[in-house]
């Protein structure tokens, strides 16, 4: 999907697309009489989409592994995506549009960091070398978020989707086999391994904080 | 089989802690606002949403946090307990609710009822709950000066001396969504047909969409304070109390209850159901901010 920030106001697109309308309602200072109040429902169907899921759609993106860094550009990517085919997005199925662009936004996003980080193998192996952090360090509500991701970090794409969405977000597994446009069957036994991971890195990460702890 | 969430069926609080922070995570206005302009929004209308997001979001995280901090010094919370001390992990859910819920409070009456001694590590934790990476407008941090991003466990325990939550039982687990007259209230006028309808967005009645419906109904009351709708975050709350009773969110809840009293001018009324919550519960990990919000103006 390519994707990237609406055309600018230089560059009105010539095809009559519903993205080279919305682009127009939306950028085109002085549009035509009848498009205002078009116009107008357009912004506040996205100012209210925006409130209503931007908060979600970014911490989902956050646990998918988009970095700390790159998470406010890629949920305004997955917004900009919905604003481009808001015209054909029913009124009602915003939320599971916003969550499923979001699943593939975090994807195009962890593939390319791993194009540009295909050396970590070693970082990698130091971490687990790496003592953890300490208990007193887990208070710290930041550290345990890291813990999280860090835990999450290396799952299998498909299970940790499955682990975010119905775990972390509460999505149902009918969701969430609509969202991922997998059966339901697949999505239960994806939470099945995505839990026995959870597990194992609870426990790995038990047992690192008891060596990092402070005398 | 039907599965259901960890978050609802896991003992493990290490576990537990683990997935709240998740929870708990939150987005910087600022990036929102970017999100806005992008999509064409004008400044005063990415503005207004940027800031709907900082105030009521802050809250999301306190509920489930404080059922953490409750159940962590549960005797069986071994599993925690076993490597790091359920004492220290009860002071991790604490600190946790202190940080959401503190960012709230300095939205509106930080000086209130806080120790002095308090304040300035509540602004700094403030600070910290609000403050992804982007900056953040200045209100919340403003009380105190600028600090080190660094864990303090020692001075926040000074800060912080009521370290009730080791004492809590099992059954405490959620010391404040259990008060009935703190719905009860809230939902007197009741119109079931409207409240059955917010309910929908939980298709199944499996428990696996359980959570999903807390946090659907309590996702959309505070989005609801947020824009200013306090009558749809009244149905949205009346949903709630009438589907989930002591839900795994039902903390939140009842704060977002105080905050649709205050948003409803009823500063005395959201004071006294604050206070009525911390004499009903006074082991709360939530006393001091209940304690800033009863404090009336």
């Amino acid at each position: 999907m390519g994707v990237g920030l609406p055309a600018t106001v230089d560059a009105p697109p010539a095809e009559s697309s519903s993205h080279a309308r919305l682009q127009s309602a939306l950028t085109h200072a002085r549009p035509a009489p009848n498009a205002e109040p078009a116009r107008e429902h357009t912004t506040r169907r996205l100012a209210e989409l925006l409130r209503d899921h931007y908060a979600q759609v970014w911490r989902m993106l956050r646990r998918l592994g988009v970095d700390e860094a790159c998470a406010d550009d890629a949920a305004q990517e997955v917004f900009i995506v919905l604003s481009r085919k808001l015209a054909d997005v029913r009124p009602g199925s915003e939320r599971p549009f916003l969550l499923g662009s979001a699943v593939r936004i975090a994807a195009n996003y962890r593939r390319s960091w791993r194009v540009r980080h295909e050396v970590t193998d070693e970082q990698a192996l130091a971490k687990q070398r790496d003592p953890g952090p300490s208990a007193e360090q887990l208070l710290d509500n930041k550290r345990l978020r890291q813990a999280l991701d860090e835990l999450l970090e290396g799952w299998p794409d498909d299970i940790r989707t499955a682990f975010v969405l119905f775990e972390l977000e509460g999505l149902s597994v009918p969701e969430i086999s609509q969202l991922t446009e997998t059966k339901t069957g697949t999505v239960a036994s994806r939470l099945r391994r995505a839990r026995e991971l959870f597990q194992i890195g609870v426990k790995r990460l038990r047992a690192r904080s008891a060596t990092g702890r402070q005398p | 089989m039907t599965l259901v969430p960890l978050l609802e069926s896991s003992e493990d609080e290490l576990a537990r802690a683990l997935l709240l922070s998740g929870r708990a995570d939150l987005p910087s206005p600022a990036g929102l606002q970017d999100a806005a302009l992008a999509l064409g929004l004008s400044a005063p209308r990415a503005k207004a949403l940027a800031a709907g997001l900082a105030a009521p979001h802050a809250l999301s995280a306190v509920a489930p946090t404080t059922a953490t901090a409750t159940t962590l010094a549960a005797p069986s919370a071994a599993g925690a307990a076993a490597s790091l001390g359920a004492a220290s992990l009860a002071t991790a859910g604490k600190f946790l609710v202190g940080g959401a819920l503190m960012s709230f409070v300095a939205m509106t009456t930080l000086d209130h009822a806080i120790g002095p001694a308090a304040t300035p590590a509540v602004a700094r934790v403030a600070a910290r709950a609000s403050t992804p990476p982007s900056a953040v407008p200045a209100p919340l941090t403003a009380p105190a000066p600028a600090r080190p991003m660094v864990p303090e466990p020692a001075a926040r325990e000074d800060a912080r001396p009521r370290s009730t939550a080791a004492k809590h039982p099992r059954g405490a687990r959620s010391p404040i969504s259990a008060a009935p007259p703190a719905s009860a209230e809230v939902a007197t006028s009741a119109a079931p047909p409207a409240a059955a309808a917010l309910s929908a967005p939980a298709p199944s009645a499996s428990p696996s969409a359980s959570l999903a419906a807390e946090i659907r109904l309590l996702d959309r009351a505070r989005a609801a304070l947020a824009r200013g709708d306090a009558e749809d975050a009244r149905l949205s709350l009346e949903a709630y109390a009438a589907r989930k009773p002591g839900g795994v969110l039902s903390q939140e809840a009842d704060l977002l209850r105080v905050q649709l009293k205050l948003k409803l001018g009823q500063r005395h009324a959201a004071a006294e159901l604050a206070r009525r919550l911390i004499r009903q519960y006074p082991e709360s990990t939530h006393v001091d901010s209940l304690r800033s919000l009863a404090a009336e103006p």
